[in-house]
């Protein structure tokens, strides 16, 4: 365990780390803002790069990537750049006319417009001045929503839909932002975890973690609000997982490790394994050791 | 003269360099998780702390570009005298504007129209520099929010004093106020981006100026970029690493 410099502010936990040899970067070429970029005589270029004169240089620190002609420098940290199908989550920042304002951890904020929600019933028609005046009740300021993203505007505006059963309002989860960059774009983002946890992996770094709310019954309302509550109380191992979830989610954060089911199910095993509470999870000391253990797996 | 001399007979200056060398650089990226993109640099003694947010939401205003807004401020603590820390003086403001105008010219503003990038720097140790400091430590910042610039930015300072040009000036150096010129460039090109000059300079001594600072800007390239490598290096490994288990798994 390290106890030497722990205390300082300033020291992330990734630098307390020893270096991976990074054996699977050496064959492909890393660049900085203004590097050139190695490439044959005719390229198309991408994004994260640009010609200055004769060369052509990059604009971002990452990794270039080749697809046939067009070179493109994926950067390895920045704000989510949305792409049309992406499956987010994103809170209601603001109503305005007839649209909702999301925030999706983009350059700008997304746009939900009210023709772009099932309406409650799964009505098909033209929304009316009343549906207008209803907005709030369907997603009010600082609601948690999922989304996919429609369309993109030629000057990077977001426009998302959630018309579909599977988007919606989320509640009674946790909500938990990690670098966009570790949420691998996948036909997947709704997760059942093998501990029954239920997750919505945001391809903006926003993820969702909740318990289906099938097992609470779905016909439940206010009105038993007590009884709700008493089963809340017995399913407190079932929250005492979501909440090692979410610390499972946010170890991987911290050392830029790949967000996917399967690695967060093993910080999730291992915290099991060995007995570690919920509550101590995040103790510097823990996460360190807890992250060479996984580090080692891969030699097993 | 009543002070000490500032360049021994030997040619050693008061902190024991030689006029063409630069202080002790150790640059850490990424140690706030909260903001998009932050630095932490130390050269010698003088230690900065810059943060980048955005590109994100601009409210107020539309504009087909992105706008940048930057903050400067010195901890109370920073130097000898123990003062107030305010934004609002005049140096801080003299300071934020001219590091805004360098970093307007470099980010690809235009990739992020109708949003604001905030640059925050916070000087926590000044012992001289503090300007190039705060530009290095911005760029590499940038750098860590993965913000779109056409280059990196490099600066370095230089001074006359005792009939030699020395690079990369400390505090009792600058305290001498000879002609003190901080001078930022584009890193690939070497092309000037910021020219500061304190006091007067025959035109000799302003081009030997800047002759070594640019001299100081290419050593600082150097230890920047190899800095941003190790540590962009480190989180592509990190992350393949595990995926490539989980794939497996």
């Amino acid at each position: 365990m390290d106890k030497d410099d722990d205390t300082s502010i300033f020291v992330s936990p990734f630098e307390q780390e020893a270096v991976v040899t990074p054996s699977i970067v050496k064959s492909s070429q890393f660049v900085a803002p203004g590097d050139d970029i190695l490439s044959q005589e005719s390229v198309v270029r991408g994004h994260g790069t640009m010609v200055q004169g004769t060369r052509l240089t990059s604009t971002v620190a990452g990794i270039v990537e080749r697809v046939n002609k067009l070179v493109a420098v994926l950067p390895i940290r920045a704000r989510y750049s949305a792409e049309v199908g992406d499956v987010i989550v994103g809170r209601i920042r603001d109503i305005v006319s007839r649209r909702w304002k999301v925030d999706v951890n983009s350059r700008q904020d997304a746009v939900l417009l009210l023709s772009a929600v099932n309406l409650p019933g799964g009505v098909q028609r033209r929304r009316t001045y009343e549906d207008e005046l209803k907005m709030r009740e369907f997603f009010d300021q600082d609601d948690l929503i999922s989304a996919e993203v429609q369309e993109l505007k030629q000057d990077g505006l977001i426009m998302l839909h959630t018309r579909s059963l599977k988007y919606g309002k989320l509640e009674n989860g946790i909500f938990i932002s990690v670098t966009p960059q570790l949420v691998k774009r996948s036909k997947k983002h709704f997760h059942r975890l093998s501990c029954g946890v239920h997750i919505i992996l945001g391809d903006n770094g926003y993820v969702w973690i909740y318990v289906d709310d099938a097992a609470y019954g779905e016909d439940e309302e206010e009105a038993n609000f007590s009884k709700r509550r008493e089963n809340d109380k017995s399913n407190l191992e079932q929250r005492l997982s979501l909440i090692r979830v979410r610390n499972s989610i946010c170890i991987l954060d911290l050392y830029f490790l790949s967000i996917q089911p399967e690695t967060i199910m093993l910080i999730y095993e291992e915290t099991i394994r060995r007995n570690i509470p919920v509550q101590h999870m995040l103790r510097p000391d823990i996460i360190n050791d807890i992250y060479r253990t996984v580090k080692n797996t891969k030699e097993m | 003269m009543p002070r000490e001399e500032l360049i021994s007979p030997d040619g050693l200056r008061t902190d024991g360099r030689r006029p063409l060398e630069i202080r002790k650089v150790t640059c850490r990226m990424g140690i706030l998780p909260r903001a998009d993109g932050s630095c932490h640099l130390e050269m010698g003694n003088t230690i900065v702390l810059a943060t980048v947010y955005g590109p994100r939401e601009l409210s107020s205003r539309q504009s087909s570009c992105g706008i940048i807004r930057c903050e400067y401020s010195m901890a109370s603590f920073a130097s000898t005298d123990r003062r107030r820390g305010k934004r609002s003086d005049r140096n801080s403001v003299e300071m934020a504007s001219s590091i805004k105008k360098t970093f307007e010219n470099v980010l690809l503003t235009d990739l992020f129209p109708k949003s604001r990038v905030d640059i925050f720097i916070q000087v926590l140790q000044a012992d001289g520099s503090e300007r190039s400091a705060a530009i290095n430590a911005v760029t590499i910042a940038m750098v860590n929010a993965g913000i779109p610039m056409k280059d990196l930015i490099v600066s370095c300072s230089a001074g006359y004093m005792e009939n030699t040009t020395v690079m990369d000036l400390n505090h009792v150096e600058m305290i001498t106020r000879g002609p003190q010129l901080t001078l930022a460039i584009y890193a690939s090109t070497e092309r000037m981006a910021t020219a500061h000059l304190e006091s007067k300079a025959s035109f000799e001594i302003f081009e030997n100026l800047i002759a070594i600072a640019k001299k100081g800007c290419l050593q600082m390239f150097d230890v920047m970029h190899s800095s941003i490598e190790r540590y962009s290096l480190n989180l592509i490994a990190s992350r393949d690493h595990i995926a490539t288990f989980g794939s497996r798994a």
